[in-house]
C-alpha cells in the first residue's frame, strides 16, 4: 500500500536531512507505528507519504514514494488525499469548517461523495468515538480532547486507503484513548493501512504490526515483540515511554510534610453559557506538592486553571493564597501559567529580555535571572530569539521566567503532551526542582506515565466536581481501570457496521 | 442550530446596505442602511451586536456634529475619517450579524449558487473562516500577557505603548503563521481544490425570503429619492 524507496527528504534551511535512504513497505490492512524521539524525522516521514513535505513545505524530496500503486511525485495534493488521509499534530488548528457536522462531511463532499453514502459511515464513526453529542456544536466550543475526536473522526469519514495519525492520542483522556484504539481496529479490520505516530503506545494494545523507530532521519524497524524483549535501559536509549500502562513507581522527591496553606479554593462555582462548568470545588494546597489534575476531557480542568492564575474570576465561592482572600489581579501576579503552546508566551526578541518582563532592571532580577538560566541550561541561549528555541526549550525558558519573577504557583497545562519519554522524564526533574524549591506545582495533564513519575497527589474532576483527591501513586491503577470498564458499559455497541 | 435565513438573501442585504451607504448624499442617506442592518440584527436575535452598533453610531454622529472649528482643514480631515466611519457601521453591523448566524456550508452553497469562480470563492471562504480563529487567537495572548505581568488594554496602551505593540504582534505573526501553514495542509489533504466538490443544493427561497427581497427592493428605492433629486438639480 506505501512504498518508499531510497526517500530522502531535507526541510526548507535545515543543515540536515530529516529522512536518509529510507526504504519501507506497508501491506494494505497494516497497522504501523512510529515512535522515536522528538526530532527524529517522525511527522516528515508521514508527510512524505501524504505528499505535504514536497508539494506544500517545499521540501526537497528525492527517491521513490507510491501509495496504493500511484507514485505521488505527480499528484496534486488532493488526489493524495483521497487515498491518504491525515490527522495532523496540532489539531486546534485543522478545522476548516466551524460546526462539527460540517467538519466530518468536509472531505466526503469536497471529494465528490454524495451524503447519503458518507452519512452512514459517518454516524457509525461518530458512534465508535462517541462524539455523537458534538456534532451540532462549534468547532470553537470543544475542549482539547474532543477536538482531538473530531479531527480523527474528519479524516476518517471519507474512506482513504491510508490514514496517517500524528499524536492522535495526546490531548485524550483514558475512555478517549480506548474509543480511539477501537476506531483504529475497525478501520484496520476494513482493510485500512494505518501510521500511527505517537510517543504513548499502551493505548494500542495488541494492534500493531510493526513498529518504526525513527531518529536523525534512519529507521529501524521492530515487531512488538521484539521491542517488548528489550530491557528498561535500551527503551530508555531509544528515547521511548512505557509500552504497557504505567507501573507503580515512586515519586521523584519526598512528599510534603504539611506547612503551612499556601492554595485554599473554597466552594468555587463557574458558569459558562447557563451551564455549570464548576461546581463547589474545595481543595487546599501546600508549598512543595505537585498537583495533578485530572479528568475527562470537558470536566472543567483547565477552567480551574485559569481561575487559579486570575484570568477568571469565579461567579461563587473564594481563593486565598497564603490565607488572604484574592482577587484576579492578585493571582496573575503571584502565579505562573504554562500554557501547552509555549508560541503564546513568547513574546521578545532574547530570551533574556523574556525573562526580565514586567521586572525591571534591579540586581535581585539579575541574580535569580542568572540563577535560574544556570539552572535551566539556558544560560547559552540568553541571546537567542525565542522563536529559534526548540519546544523544550521554550517550556524551559517558561518555567524560569516564573522562577525569575518568584511566583508562589506554577501551573502547567498539558505540559508533555508530544513529548518521547528522555523530555517528559527530564519534565519531572524540572518539576521535582520546583517543588523542592518551595512552589506549589499544579499540573493539568491525562498523562498517567508522567503523574506516576512526577506528582505527589492528584485531584479528579468530573462534570465539574470534585470526585477524588489522593496521593498520585495510589490513584493510577484505580483510574486506568475504571476508565475500561466505564469504556465497556457506555460503548458496548449492539450493531455491526454493515 | 441558527436562526435561519437564506445566506443569498443576507448577501444582498449586505450589498444593499453598502451601495445605499456608500452613494447617499448627507447624514439621512445613513437612515435606510441603518433601518436594514436593526431590522436584520433584530431579526437575527443579535440583540449584543444592535446595542454595539447603535451605540458606536451615536458616538460618531455626536462627534461629527460637535467637532471644533478651530482648525479647518484639520477638523475638516477628521470630520471625514468619522463620517466614512458612520457610513461603514451599518455594513459592519450585518457582516458580524452574517458572521455569527452563518456557516460556511451556506457560504459556499451560496458562492456556487451565484457562480463564483472557485479562484475566488476559496479566498473568500478561508477569510471568513480565519477572522474568529484570530479573534480566540488574541485572547489566548491578552490572556498569556497578563499573566507575564503585562498590562493589556487602555491603561497598558498608555503606559507604554510600542512595547505593547510589539507584545501582541509578535506571538500573533508566530501562532498565525503556524496556523495558515497547519490550516492549509490539513484542507488541502482532505480535497478543498478538488474539482469534484459537492455542495447541497441551495433550498428555495420561500415566501420568508421574497418578503425579504421586496423589503430591501422597497428600502433602496426609497433610499434613492434623495440621491435622485440631488442630481436632478
Amino acid at each position: 500500500m506505501i512504498t518508499l524507496e531510497g526517500v530522502s527528504c531535507r526541510l526548507p534551511q535545515a543543515a540536515k536531512a530529516a529522512l536518509d535512504d529510507v526504504n519501507l513497505h506497508v501491506a494494505p490492512g497494516e497497522v504501523l507505528v512510529v515512535v522515536g524521539p522528538s526530532g527524529g524525522g517522525k511527522t516528515t516521514l508521514g508527510g512524505v507519504v501524504n505528499g505535504v513535505a514536497a508539494k506544500l513545505r517545499q521540501a526537497v524530496v528525492t527517491g521513490r514514494t507510491a501509495v496504493a500503486g500511484r507514485d505521488i511525485a505527480g499528484l496534486p495534493l488532493h488526489a493524495v488525499g483521497r487515498h491518504v488521509g491525515t490527522v495532523f499534530q496540532d489539531c486546534r488548528a485543522q478545522f476548516f469548517m466551524t460546526h462539527v457536522a460540517e467538519e466530518l462531511v468536509f472531505a466526503s463532499r469536497n471529494f465528490g461523495q454524495p451524503d447519503s453514502r458518507s452519512l452512514p459511515r459517518l454516524e457509525w464513526i461518530t458512534r465508535l468515538l462517541g462524539i455523537g453529542h458534538l456534532l451540532a456544536r462549534s468547532v470553537f466550543e470543544l475542549s482539547s480532547g474532543e477536538r482531538q475526536l473530531v479531527a480523527i473522526a474528519a479524516v476518517a469519514v471519507h474512506g482513504p486507503e491510508v490514514v496517517i495519525l500524528d499524536e492522535p492520542s495526546s490531548n485524550l483522556d483514558i475512555p478517549g484513548m480506548r474509543r480511539l484504539a477501537r476506531l483504529l481496529a475497525w478501520l484496520r479490520d476494513q482493510g485500512t493501512t494505518l501510521l500511527v505516530i505517537d510517543h504513548r503506545l499502551h493505548h494500542l494494545g495488541s494492534l500493531p504490526d510493526r513498529i518504526v523507530h525513527v531518529d536523525a532521519g534512519r529507521l529501524t524497524v521492530f515487531t512488538p515483540e521484539a521491542l517488548h524483549r528489550l530491557d528498561a535501559d535500551a527503551r530508555r536509549d531509544l528515547g521511548l515511554r512505557r509500552l504497557a500502562a504505567p507501573a507503580p513507581a515512586r515519586p521523584c522527591h519526598a512528599p510534603p510534610c504539611g506547612g503551612p496553606v499556601r492554595l485554599a479554593m473554597e466552594n468555587v462555582w463557574f458558569s459558562r453559557q447557563g451551564r455549570a462548568v464548576l461546581a463547589g470545588v474545595t481543595f487546599e494546597a501546600r508549598p512543595g506538592e505537585v498537583i495533578a489534575l485530572a479528568g475527562r476531557n470537558g470536566a472543567g480542568k483547565t477552567t480551574l486553571a485559569r481561575i487559579l492564575c486570575g484570568l477568571a474570576q469565579p461567579v461563587r465561592g473564594t481563593v486565598r493564597l497564603d490565607g488572604a482572600k484574592t482577587g484576579k489581579r492578585t493571582r496573575q501576579n503571584r502565579c505562573a501559567f504554562v500554557m501547552q503552546d509555549p508560541d503564546y508566551q513568547l513574546f521578545t526578541a532574547s530570551v533574556r529580555q523574556e525573562l526580565r518582563i514586567g521586572l525591571g532592571d534591579c540586581p535581585a532580577v539579575a541574580a535569580r535571572l542568572e540563577e535560574a538560566a544556570a539552572r535551566l541550561e539556558l544560560t547559552g541561549l540568553l541571546d537567542r530569539h525565542p522563536g529559534s528555541l526548540s519546544m523544550g526549550e521554550k517550556q524551559r525558558t517558561l518555567i524560569a521566567a516564573a522562577l525569575v519573577a518568584d511566583r508562589d504557583v506554577v501551573v502547567m497545562d498539558e505540559p508533555t503532551s508530544g513529548m518521547d519519554g528522555t523530555r517528559m522524564r527530564a519534565l519531572a526533574e524540572l518539576v521535582a526542582e520546583l517543588a523542592a524549591r518551595g512552589r506549589l506545582v499544579v499540573v493539568i495533564t491525562h498523562d498517567f506515565e508522567f503523574i506516576r513519575t512526577a506528582c505527589t497527589r492528584l485531584l479528579l474532576l468530573a462534570e465539574g466536581r470534585l470526585v477524588r483527591d489522593c496521593p498520585a501513586a495510589e490513584a493510577v491503577e484505580d483510574l486506568l481501570a475504571a476508565g475500561a470498564s466505564e469504556e465497556q458499559g457506555a460503548y458496548s455497541c449492539d450493531v455491526c457496521w454493515t | 442550530m441558527r436562526p435561519g435565513m437564506d445566506f443569498r438573501i443576507k448577501l444582498l442585504l449586505a450589498l444593499a446596505a453598502g451601495v445605499s451607504s456608500l452613494v447617499g448624499v448627507g447624514i439621512w442617506s445613513l437612515a435606510v442602511p441603518f433601518i436594514l442592518a436593526t431590522v436584520f440584527l433584530l431579526v437575527l436575535g443579535q440583540f449584543k451586536t444592535l446595542a454595539w452598533g447603535a451605540a458606536g453610531a451615536c458616538a460618531l454622529l455626536l462627534s461629527v456634529r460637535h467637532l471644533p472649528d478651530t482648525a479647518p482643514v484639520v477638523s475638516g480631515m477628521v470630520a471625514y475619517l468619522l463620517f466614512f466611519s458612520l457610513k461603514m457601521t451599518p455594513l459592519l453591523m450585518i457582516f458580524s450579524g452574517i458572521a455569527c448566524t452563518s456557516t460556511l456550508t451556506e457560504l459556499f452553497c451560496a458562492l456556487d449558487f451565484l457562480h463564483f469562480p472557485k479562484g475566488l470563492a476559496i479566498p473568500v471562504a478561508v477569510t471568513v473562516r480565519f477572522m474568529p480563529t484570530l479573534r480566540r487567537e488574541i485572547g489566548h495572548i491578552r490572556d498569556a500577557m497578563s499573566i507575564r505581568g503585562i498590562r493589556v488594554g487602555l491603561p497598558g496602551f498608555f503606559v507604554n505603548p510600542i512595547d505593547l505593540f510589539e507584545y501582541l504582534t509578535l506571538p500573533m505573526l508566530v501562532r498565525c503563521c503556524r496556523l495558515a501553514d497547519e490550516l492549509a495542509a490539513s484542507a488541502m489533504t482532505r480535497g478543498l481544490d478538488a474539482p469534484e466538490r459537492l455542495s447541497p443544493p441551495a433550498p428555495p427561497l420561500g415566501l420568508g425570503g421574497y418578503l425579504w427581497l421586496a423589503g430591501i427592493a422597497m428600502a433602496v428605492t426609497v433610499g434613492f429619492v434623495p440621491v435622485a433629486w440631488v442630481v436632478a438639480r
